[in-house]
């Protein structure tokens, strides 16, 4: 086959000659799907190759504009954000508006910025009946947006945010109606009870609700058939007591719960495969969670409160028959490590994968810690252990352990910090260093 | 007929009349194939008048690659009971490096499999080509896509700088 490839690589060096323009010869949808892994200004600029070219750039359907593919030199912020608006707001003015399918406005810029032209632009995003729309806008333009933006009923993926972090804008959309979406990534945003139910009501394909800074309030429950995805990332909850209930949930992720007396009720998720928990609340009444979870195949712990929650969790926790791969952040507690061992030695009798993930300080914690639950866990099906994060070889240099690996410097900087012996050659193989 | 324990073999032929055998398996990696074995699974002959032989030969190198190393995985999954993470980004690896070295082809050739990965709709080709192709043209003047992609410019001097002025707000001088 390559001395074939080689053949007509010659014929058509040789005999047709290098005027054979196949390019241009592309259908205009293989052209724009060319143009779509371009930054959108050098997709317009193609307009001057040829004149086959000269108005693909009209009727393209993917627009990725990002205010920071217009950073200027010297880092000039007001000049980069006047070119930015001017770009969009001619190339939309300019463009065929038929056939838009994505639409991303990223604009993380909170000053002097027209609040007008950039919800101007989400809306002729919204007027052309866009399937993907991704808007990351400043505060202002964000808030004229947030009713129509749930009433566009094209859209199958939507991510709304805007960048104040503190500063979250109440979302009280007068009418919700989105038959098709199947994603929802909110950032920054204030939530009530009303919100979220007319929304799971409305978006009836809805299976992937990422929530991520925002504040809910009174949202006593999460509640969805259809649900198969979930993230809560640092989101907080005002209420004292939280439901989830999502029956057809692959995959979980909590992550970052700020309110510290918080309880979540987590009812059963049989086809759950994956939890990923973070940055949990270390108050004792906080409810047990493990139970849920007994079915997953991967879990990921991490956060600052490793050992609180398996203090926690530790004396009512089921075996994970079907847990396959840990992975534990591990914090500046010798707590976390402790019972981190102790839980897989009791609760994980399938586990493969550790991965152990951690600040510099801890890399030799985390070997010796690895190397007591392989040794002690011989009888069970570990395999593979991971040790993730920097680590500190001697008091000056901080190396990350694949630069290390390559060298094969591993054993020799184990063995100068007194660790090599606890690990022992026949481990060493075993344990991979990233 | 009772159903062989070998695959059934299916033999699809380029516009230029080679005939390529290939299994069900690695045939249906084209979902336009895919689609005309569902509908008639008697099918045993495909004529694809839109390929020539030298692109289709690639195609289906592409496709056989790419079933082998799902197969690998699926039997590594199937053994061990579960794919360790590791043992998998090294698979995952190795198939990147092989597309790599795949996609080290002529424009021509590129276009051709960027057409064909279109028509037989087989979408990870399409994806690789189409990739491979934007990045020649990123970062790149005009002038210099022009000739990486041997383009005609058929434009007047004036016909082009009556679309620059047409559109400046395309062209701001920027990093």
């Amino acid at each position: 086959m390559i001395e074939r490839r080689d053949t007509c690589k010659l014929l058509k060096m040789e005999g047709i000659g290098t005027s054979i323009d196949t390019i241009s010869d592309l259908p205009d949808s293989v052209l724009h799907h060319i143009m779509s892994f371009l930054k959108t200004r050098e997709a317009v600029q193609t307009c001057i190759l040829a004149k086959r070219w000269k108005n693909l750039w009209r009727t393209l359907p993917y627009l990725h504009l990002n205010l920071n593919d217009f950073r200027l030199e010297k880092n000039n912020a007001c000049s980069s954000l006047d070119s930015f608006e001017n770009f969009t707001s001619n190339l939309l003015l300019l463009r065929d508006p038929t056939g838009l399918h994505t639409f991303q406005l990223n604009c993380p810029y909170r000053l002097s910025c027209d609040d007008q032209i950039m919800s101007g632009c989400a809306l002729y995003a919204l007027r052309c009946n866009a399937r993907v729309l991704s808007l990351l806008l400043p505060k202002g333009a964000a808030l004229q947006l947030c009713h129509s933006v749930f009433k566009c009923k094209s859209l199958e993926d939507l991510r709304f945010g805007h960048f104040d972090k503190v500063d979250e804008i109440k979302l009280v959309p007068r009418t919700i109606t989105l038959p098709h979406l199947r994603r929802l990534h909110l950032e920054t945003m204030h939530l009530d009870e009303d919100f979220m139910e007319k929304m799971f009501l409305r978006c009836p394909s809805l299976t992937d609700l990422h929530l991520a800074w925002c504040v809910l309030t009174n949202v006593r429950m999460i509640r969805s058939r259809n649900l198969k995805f979930l993230a809560l990332d640092r989101c907080v909850f005002e209420v004292d007591m939280q439901l989830i209930d999502a029956p057809s949930l692959t995959k979980l992720c909590i992550n970052g719960l700020e309110a510290m007396s918080h309880r979540i009720h987590i009812t059963s998720m049989p086809s759950l495969l994956k939890a990923v928990v973070g940055y949990w609340s270390s108050q004792p009444r906080q409810s047990v969670v493990f139970p849920r979870f007994s079915n997953v195949q991967q879990l990921q712990l991490k956060g600052c409160t490793i050992e609180a929650l398996l203090k926690r969790e530790l004396p009512t926790c089921p075996i994970f028959h079907k847990l396959r791969r840990l992975y534990v952040e591990v914090n500046c507690r010798t707590g976390d490590l402790a019972l981190t061992a102790d839980f897989i030695l009791r609760h994980c009798p399938k586990l493969k994968e550790l991965v152990l993930s951690h600040g510099t300080d801890y890399c030799c914690e985390c070997a010796k810690m690895a190397a007591n639950v392989y040794r002690d866990g011989r009888e069970q099906k570990l395999r593979t252990i991971l040790l993730h994060g920097p680590m500190l070889f001697d008091k000056i240099t901080v190396l990350h352990f694949n630069y290390c690996h390559k060298g094969r410097k591993t054993p020799e900087a184990l063995k100068k910090l007194g660790i090599w012996e606890g690990i022992g050659a026949t481990i060493t193989s075993k344990i991979l260093f990233f | 007929m009772a159903r062989s324990s070998t695959e059934n073999m299916i033999t699809l032929m380029s516009s230029d009349g080679e005939e390529f055998m290939v299994t069900e398996k690695v045939a249906r990696e084209c979902t336009t194939i895919r689609n005309m074995l569902e509908d008639d699974c008697v099918i045993t002959n495909i004529p694809l008048p839109n390929v020539t032989s030298d692109i289709l030969s690639m195609v289906i190198e592409y496709c056989m690659e790419h079933v082998a190393a799902a197969e690998k995985a699926a039997a590594e999954t199937a053994e061990k009971g579960s794919s360790s993470a590791p043992a998998a980004a090294k698979a995952n690896k190795d198939l990147e490096e092989w597309d790599k070295a795949f996609m080290n082809v002529d424009v021509y050739t590129l276009c051709d499999l960027i057409l064909a990965a279109n028509y037989l709709n087989v979408s990870g080709l399409l994806d690789l080509t189409i990739q491979t192709a934007a990045n020649l043209i990123k970062g790149k003047s005009p002038e210099q896509i022009r000739k990486t992609f041997h383009i005609q410019n058929d434009l007047s001097l004036e016909e082009e700088e009556k679309i620059r002025s047409q559109t400046p707000w395309a062209f701001e001088k920027s990093e």
